[in-house]
């Protein structure tokens, strides 16, 4: 032994002790991480229900096969936090300080704003609602179509193919859209009275474009999943860094673009051309939900890292080290859209036999808080299907 | 300095297998009680799986505090790591102890946090920073946290894994991922450093 090392041992063994509070935190956290099990022993006479319920559950998988009964077994899924009033299914609530929401969920189309417009259930591809909410873009059949605040149809357009994705931009002037056509997808704009359609790009990738918020470039994502900026009005390309992202978002002041990568590892850069940063997470991501801006200066992004959906919220200004904010109540999350008050987003999960959108508070890049769910907007049986697409303005 | 080398690594061996001897003897009853409580937690027990924390916890946040350096962090990556041992609590060897299984995940999560910031940022903690949140002022052995302070964080981290929770050279490679080679001379180097700076201060 060296006189060094009982030094050293002493002085780290003397380091001193957190905040109870931030322990008593983690403490309930971790231990609501635990895996719902069942009981290692039973009584015996639980047995005698158990068989039962065996026999019960038997003669409904039997039922099941005949498309008689709608059967469903498994793990459960972890409960919401809170005890809300139980809102009927299909009634959207548009958060406090936000105009709108639309969710698509299973091909069609729920919404609802603050002008007045309310759709339940009807079958479109993909949604949009403009800035402020006063209108929302659909995908129907191979058309685009824009319905105003009276439910009416303001305007349609023959797409000639599916509409995937659509990005109304912060001026709403003109909005971005994909239409596939065959094998391939295109990325078009049209003006926000349904007049001048003109192609931007004959082969892109399916990923929802992003508008800056001067609306004078939008990015995307090429088919050869390179990133791509276009001015606007020209629909000049412009320079930008070469990487392969799986999205884009612009961030809704200034013109911060930031990409999401594509590989196993999360990688994410954030730039300007002529200032930026890349990041690269050391956690494996499966799939990429959602890249959105939570603030001017807070890019959340969305990923599923196996089993759970986690969520790394940084600041920008100054670069904060990326923070997990996982939560225990929501352990998966099928969409997220940001809402226009900052440090709240909604997000999309499934709990229990239902599909929910709920409203999320976003904790400051750095702090000790996880994500808080705080309202359910929308309820919706599971059979209705994931919830594709969220916009809320 | 050959001579030196090997004189070191004779000295950090004896002074490793006594620990692990003495740990052996002084452990086995909790080790026995830790299993227990492993199993438990496994089918469920909350009850067990807080007396898992409650003993885990002390150790894991000061290795975390003595990485990174920030008492905010530490507790992130502490609370981080509780979570996803007990997320997988049902796939762990409880044969096995649970402490390495929690310290791989806090120590690791702390180097890539830190790696993190670093590539975001160009800087690391100052050594007044470190000194702040160790709260060195009260330590009986200011000039030892100092030393501890300069080093960088990747040294640092196999000092903490070797002094403060008592890992071997080959565990922590395993632990961490890196070649022994890498460890034994990250080790080595921060001891030189430990004590060129503690023989300048002294």
């Amino acid at each position: 032994m060296t006189d060094i090392d009982p030094r050293v041992q002493r002085a780290l063994e003397n380091l001193p002790e957190g905040d109870p509070a931030a322990r008593a935190r983690a403490r309930q956290s971790a231990l609501d991480a635990l895996p719902l099990t069942r009981r290692a022993h039973r009584p015996r006479w639980r047995f005698a229900i158990a068989a039962s319920v065996g026999a019960v559950l038997l003669a409904g998988t039997a039922l099941a096969a005949t498309d008689r009964l709608d059967l469903r077994l498994g793990k459960p899924t972890l409960a919401k936090p809170t005890v809300v009033a139980e809102q009927p299914f299909g009634q959207v609530t548009v958060p406090n300080g936000a105009e709108g929401l639309a969710v698509v969920a299973g091909g069609r189309l729920w919404l609802k704003t603050a002008g007045g417009l309310g759709v339940q259930g009807l079958a479109v591809t993909t949604a949009e609602l403009s800035p402020n909410a006063l209108y929302v873009a659909v995908g129907i059949d191979d058309s685009l179509v824009a319905m105003a605040p009276d439910g009416r149809r303001a305007w349609t357009h023959d797409a000639g193919g599916r509409v995937t994705e659509v990005a109304w931009a912060p001026n709403p002037i003109v909005v971005a859209y994909i239409v596939r056509r065959g094998a391939r997808h295109e990325l078009r704009v049209i003006e926000g009275n349904g007049d001048n359609d003109r192609l931007v790009d004959a082969d892109v990738g399916d990923a929802r474009p992003s508008w800056r918020a001067d609306t004078l470039a939008l990015a995307y994502v090429g088919a050869d999943g390179l990133a791509r900026v276009v001015n606007y009005p020209s629909l000049a390309a412009t320079p930008v860094a070469k990487t392969s992202p799986a999205a884009v978002a612009y961030a809704p002041v200034g013109d911060l673009l930031a990409q999401e990568g594509r590989g196993p590892r999360l990688r994410i850069r954030a730039a300007t051309p002529t200032t930026g940063f890349d990041l690269e997470l050391g956690v494996r991501i499966e799939k990429l939900v959602g890249l959105v801006w939570a603030a001017p200066d807070t890019l959340v992004v969305v990923g599923d890292e196996g089993p759970q959906t986690r969520l790394w919220a940084f600041s920008t200004t100054p670069v904060l080290y990326a923070k997990s904010t996982g939560s225990r109540f929501l352990p998966t999350i099928d969409a997220v859209s940001a809402s226009p008050t900052p440090r709240r987003l909604a997000v999309g999960v499934p709990v229990g036999a239902q599909r929910q959108v709920w409203e999320v508070a976003v904790p400051e890049p750095g702090s000790d808080q996880r994500l808080t769910p705080e309202r359910v907007l929308l309820r919706l049986p599971a059979s209705t299907g994931p919830i594709e697409v969220l916009s809320i303005r | 300095m050959e001579v030196l080398a090997v004189e070191r690594r004779t000295t950090r061996t004896a002074f490793a297998v006594g620990d692990r001897t003495d740990q052996r003897v002084s452990s086995l009853d909790s080790q026995r009680g830790e299993q227990r409580l492993v199993r438990r937690a496994q089918t469920g027990s909350r009850a067990a799986a807080a007396e898992l924390f409650e003993l885990h916890w002390p150790a894991a946040r000061r290795a975390a505090l003595a990485v990174t350096g920030r008492h905010a962090m530490a507790d992130d990556v502490t609370q981080d790591a509780f979570e996803r041992a007990f997320a997988r609590i049902a796939s762990f060897d409880a044969g096995r102890p649970f402490a390495p299984w929690l310290h791989r995940i806090v120590v690791n999560r702390a180097i890539d946090l830190l790696r993190q910031e670093r590539r975001l940022t160009d800087i690391d903690n100052t050594p007044d920073e470190l000194l702040a949140a160790w709260d060195a002022d009260r330590c009986d052995d200011r000039e030892a946290l100092e030393a501890l302070a300069h080093l960088t964080h990747d040294r640092r981290a196999v000092v903490v894994m070797r002094h403060l929770l008592g890992y071997h050279p080959p565990e922590i490679a395993e632990m961490l991922g890196v070649p022994l080679g890498t460890v034994n001379s990250r080790l080595a180097r921060a001891l030189n450093d430990l004590r060129e700076h503690l023989e300048a201060n002294g």
